[in-house]
């Protein structure tokens, strides 16, 4: 009786490892691919909407906003009454952000970058120290527990990840 | 008489030096933005701190355009902010606030922490003898401000702790604490006792309040989507000014 017990168990439990094998249609994390090159591009452009916009930091009659995993806002608001979007920066993965003067240290990608705003018509990177933030990289969905679309690095680089419906993921973290 | 004059003269001609001297800095040293309550970038001087989950970098910034990675410090887990008054740091983690020594900016070296009662996220702001945390719950419908004494810096206390709904970034001017509660506003504490905070207001502008930044007579929110103004000239009653959104 006891064995029988035992091997009852041993079904269910290679049964459910069975089922494991294809979890059917789930939630899962899908990588979204950049290319290295364009990703650690940062440019200067035209006012952009503000859609997931994060964290701030003032100075003078400008307040700069990231805009998460993108950008930076710059905004004019020294008639605070009818403050003024004058440019946006392009960043990728931008999270955090301090200014100096003429400069912005923030992070594009894992690395410490700082972007030289002294000109009003172009930005430029004057320094990159790399994979400062070791912390935000983007290999792996930011999430415990869930299933995710392997990432191929063939695809290019993982720059972000989105959530969808997935048959059968095959990565779980 | 004559050795008055002597001294005068040796007053004067230090006064003059140091005037000089201020004057040099100055031209060699670029002005520091301010950062909301949230950040984990920070600018003290002629440095630059950042967190990460467990640790705190120091890169020295005496030439802004090129940093110098200068030391790493391990400090708990879960970090979440970092926030400077005078020579320290404040450093909120999910479940203690954190007081770091900067007197050698290159060497941040512990000087206190105190657990809290209410683990979440944090972020501190400090000044001479008090300081607060906001400790807010990952299901956002709850959350405390803390309140510290720090006159002791070896040996800080939560000396109270008033309920919040879902709090974020703080912010201070004069005796008035600015305190986010996303979708139910800006609370304006009154701390004339800083271990007694008064709520004295509560601005609603139908706006998601995450963080603010006290800048003259402006206050600069960061709202859900976007930046608010305030004018803060009376700091009691912030009046909206305007948005900028979308």
């Amino acid at each position: 009786m006891k064995n029988k017990t035992i091997l009852f168990i041993a079904c269910i439990l290679s049964l459910t490892a069975c089922r494991n094998n294809g979890v059917g249609k789930v939630d899962a994390y899908v990588p979204i691919y950049g290319n290295v090159q364009e990703t650690k591009q940062i440019t200067l452009q035209s006012p952009q909407p503000i859609v997931n916009g994060g964290k701030i930091a003032t100075l003078g009659n400008y307040v700069y906003q990231v805009e998460t995993d993108k950008g930076i806002h710059i905004i004019d608001y020294t008639n605070p009454a009818a403050p003024v979007k004058k440019g946006f920066i392009k960043d990728a993965l931008c999270r955090e952000l301090a200014i100096k003067g003429n400069y912005i240290y923030t992070n594009n990608l894992t690395d410490l970058v700082v972007i030289d705003i002294s000109n009003p018509n172009v930005v430029t990177v004057s320094s990159r120290i790399d994979n400062s933030f070791p912390d935000l990289a983007t290999q792996y969905p930011p999430c415990s527990g869930c299933y995710f679309e392997c990432a191929d690095p063939a695809k290019g680089m993982v720059i972000q990840w989105t959530k969808q419906q997935v048959t059968n993921p095959k990565c779980k973290k | 008489m004559k050795s008055l004059i002597i001294i005068s003269v040796f007053f004067i001609s230090i006064l003059s030096f140091s005037c000089n001297k201020t004057s040099s800095d100055s031209s060699s040293f670029s002005q520091n933005g301010q950062n909301g309550s949230l950040t984990r970038f920070l600018l003290v001087n002629n440095y630059l701190y950042t967190i990460s989950n467990d640790a705190l970098s120091v890169y020295n910034v005496s030439n802004a355009a090129n940093p110098v990675y200068k030391n790493i410090v391990h400090i708990g887990f879960s970090i979440q902010t970092v926030f400077a008054y005078q020579d320290k740091l404040f450093i909120g983690s999910s479940t203690d606030m954190y007081i770091y020594s900067i007197a050698n900016p290159e060497l941040p070296t512990k000087v206190s922490s105190v657990t809290y009662f209410v683990r979440g996220k944090d972020p501190v702001v400090a000044r001479d003898s008090f300081a607060y945390s906001t400790v807010r719950n990952d299901f956002g419908n709850g959350g405390v401000l803390n309140c510290f004494n720090i006159k002791n810096i070896n040996q800080p206390q939560i000396v109270n702790i008033i309920p919040m709904f879902n709090p974020y970034g703080m912010g201070l001017k004069g005796s008035v604490l600015y305190a986010c509660e996303a979708d139910s506003g800006i609370k304006v504490f009154t701390i004339a006792n800083p271990y007694n905070p008064i709520l004295s207001n509560t601005v609603r502008f139908n706006e998601t309040a995450y963080d603010v930044i006290v800048t003259g007579n402006i206050l600069v929110c960061y709202i859900q989507g976007g930046v608010s103004f305030f004018d803060i000239t009376n700091p009691v009653s912030p009046s909206f000014i305007s948005s900028v959104k979308n």
